[in-house]
């Protein structure tokens, strides 16, 4: 199948409701075009959460850690995960939100297309010092058949109350990261929410296995509102 | 004969009764392990302190008997000079974050418990026990602050801060639901267990293991929300006598169970700033003497006796029986230290 990545063009057709972006969304659109009848289409955006992006919104995420409590004598030696939430990844290229049109479209196929163009870039550096990765996409988290948050049930309403209908909504979810936790958070406190850490939503499975095939890999960061992996391209 | 009871340090020949009231006191946590060769340990402690010559708090420890006239140990108390000395004493200690949104137009309280060692170095009053029966009546208030009067005598021996841990909430089995959430999910034993596996050694061996991190309170379940700064029944009525006496019981937890730890200046307990030294008068007080019960006790160390009785008080000597002189092992001329036993009506001192 041969293919193309390249800016959206009107040509290309309507884009699918999900990749309609707010006016002052950053441009960036990546179209993969498998054929005369179908394409995929992908945001790119370049340089997340920073104060060029237009919203001055910081984005944030949850970074999981470990700690080792230890003790030779007792012979106790337990090992805890924990959360610490953060901007680590300011500053990276996200690859969200994906639509297709047309058939014959996979996400397969068009997640080695854009695997190839990834692999061309070098690992960005930030001013502090910090390696981002080439490229990152978060995946929605698990959802129970009623629509809630099993992390959020166990982390965020207990600072935040209950989940609005739009979640995606990046004003609000810059507003939440005030009211939420800033020590590190020990994930056993977080009861059933602690299974859910990394969970994938079943509807983004395929997604999700199409970019794993690509190359993509689970990072140590997670979504602060339903605890869904975020994948890295390094 | 009307009984006076007596409160004055341990001896080792108390061992057999002060065995034996520790293996009645309740289960949880708490100083006064029913251990034969710990128990001597202390009383050996208790006599080389009270026996040294001490400039400034250190490792010493005390310890007291409560006594009746028929001889008989129906109570304990202590002090631990410097809390946590050669290491560290650990507690949460409570805090409130506000976490707030100005334009979602909320504002959270957030309650969350920071591990801290700020009582590192305070002196600690501890392993108090009582006979049950005799709970209601004044002798707590003998056994708990006549040691407040043995400080504000000695300060050079004690810290200027101090505190006390209390019993936290725990069921019959000794399980305890702060613990439970708290503890367990760094040892995964039950708290006892977790004591008996430290064994003789100090506590901050296993306060090492516990979370580092402010823990939010928010997070943790129900029962073990409540349980924080909750006190075990048992520790009641020596609890209410600290707080009457202006302990702040509001700040710090104990680690393990949720207890709560109070903890106050020396100087501005009610006891320590009531507390007069008065002379002890020869003879027989004149008729304008106030009268009033008192908590009296000797400005001896190492033989330090207090009691409970009623004083007579004038231009700044005190009559006592001469029973009350005898069991304080004063006579006239003596000096002696005396705080009304009810602190809101004064007896007055003229």
């Amino acid at each position: 199948m041969s293919y193309a990545i390249r800016a959206y063009r009107s040509a290309d057709g309507p884009l699918p409701s999900l990749l309609q972006a707010p006016a002052d969304a950053p441009p960036a659109q990546v179209v993969v075009n498998l054929s005369d009848h179908a394409c995929l289409f992908f945001r790119i955006t370049p340089n997340i959460g920073s104060a060029d992006t237009g919203h001055h919104a910081p984005r944030y995420w949850f970074r999981l850690g470990q700690v080792v409590h230890a003790s030779r004598e007792l012979d106790i030696y337990t090992v805890n995960g924990t959360l610490l939430l953060g901007n680590d990844l300011t500053g990276a290229t996200e690859l969200s939100v994906a639509g297709a049109a047309g058939l014959g479209a996979t996400y397969k196929d068009a997640a080695n297309a854009l695997a190839r163009h990834l692999a061309t870039r070098n690992l960005p550096r930030t001013a502090t010092g910090f390696v981002l990765p080439v490229c990152v996409s978060a995946m929605a988290g698990i959802r129970l058949a009623d629509g809630s948050s099993p992390f959020w049930q166990g982390l965020g309403y207990h600072f935040c109350g209950p989940l609005p209908a739009d979640t995606l909504d990046a004003t609000w979810r810059a507003r939440i990261a005030s009211l939420l936790p800033r020590h590190p958070v020990y994930t056993s406190f977080l009861g059933e929410g602690e299974a859910a850490i990394g969970g994938v939503h079943f509807e983004s499975v395929p997604l999700f296995d199409a970019l794993v095939h690509a190359g993509f890999r689970r990072s140590n960061y997670i979504d602060v509102v339903d605890g869904g992996p975020v994948l890295e391209w390094r | 004969m009307s009984i006076r009871p007596i409160l004055r340090p341990a001896r080792q020949t108390d061992l057999p009764s002060i065995l034996a009231i520790a293996e009645r006191s309740a289960v949880g946590i708490g100083t006064l392990a029913p251990d034969r060769d710990k128990l001597a340990a202390r009383i050996s402690t208790s006599t080389h302190s009270f026996a040294a010559g001490i400039e400034s708090a250190g490792e010493e420890s005390y310890f007291f008997v409560l006594e009746d006239t028929e001889g008989r140990i129906v109570g304990t108390s202590g002090i631990t000079a410097s809390a946590g000395f050669h290491d560290r004493m650990y507690s949460y200690r409570n805090e409130i974050l506000v976490h707030a949104s100005r334009e979602l137009n909320a504002s959270n309280r957030i309650h969350a418990l920071h591990l801290c060692h700020d009582l590192t170095g305070a002196s600690l009053l501890t392993s108090f026990f009582i006979e049950p029966e005799l709970e209601a009546t004044a002798w707590p208030q003998l056994q708990s602050r006549a040691r407040l009067l043995l400080m504000a005598e000695h300060p050079e021996r004690f810290s200027d801060r101090v505190a006390a841990e209390s019993p936290g909430l725990c069921d019959e089995a000794g399980h305890s639901p702060f613990w439970d959430a708290v503890g367990r999910r760094f040892f995964h034993m039950s708290y006892p267990d977790a004591e008996r596996l430290a064994g003789g050694r100090s506590k901050s061996f296993i306060a090492e293991l516990m979370p580092q991190y402010p823990i939010y309170v928010p997070l943790l379940p129900e029962a073990a929300q409540l349980a924080i700064g909750q006190l075990h029944p048992v520790g009641e009525v020596p609890f209410e006598i600290l707080v009457n006496e202006g302990f702040d019981a509001d700040t710090y937890i104990d680690i393990f169970d949720g207890g709560p730890t109070v903890e106050g200046r020396l100087a501005t307990l009610a006891s320590v700033a009531a507390s007069r030294r008065y002379q002890l008068g020869g003879a027989s007080a004149p008729v304008e003497a106030a009268s009033a019960p008192m908590l009296v006790a000797n400005t001896a160390i190492e033989s330090f006796r207090a009691t409970i009785a009623t004083a007579r008080m004038h231009e700044g000597r005190v009559w006592l029986d001469a029973t009350v002189a005898e069991s304080l092992d004063v006579t006239a001329g003596d000096d002696i230290r005396a705080v009304p036993l009810n602190l809101t009506h004064r007896g007055g001192d003229a």
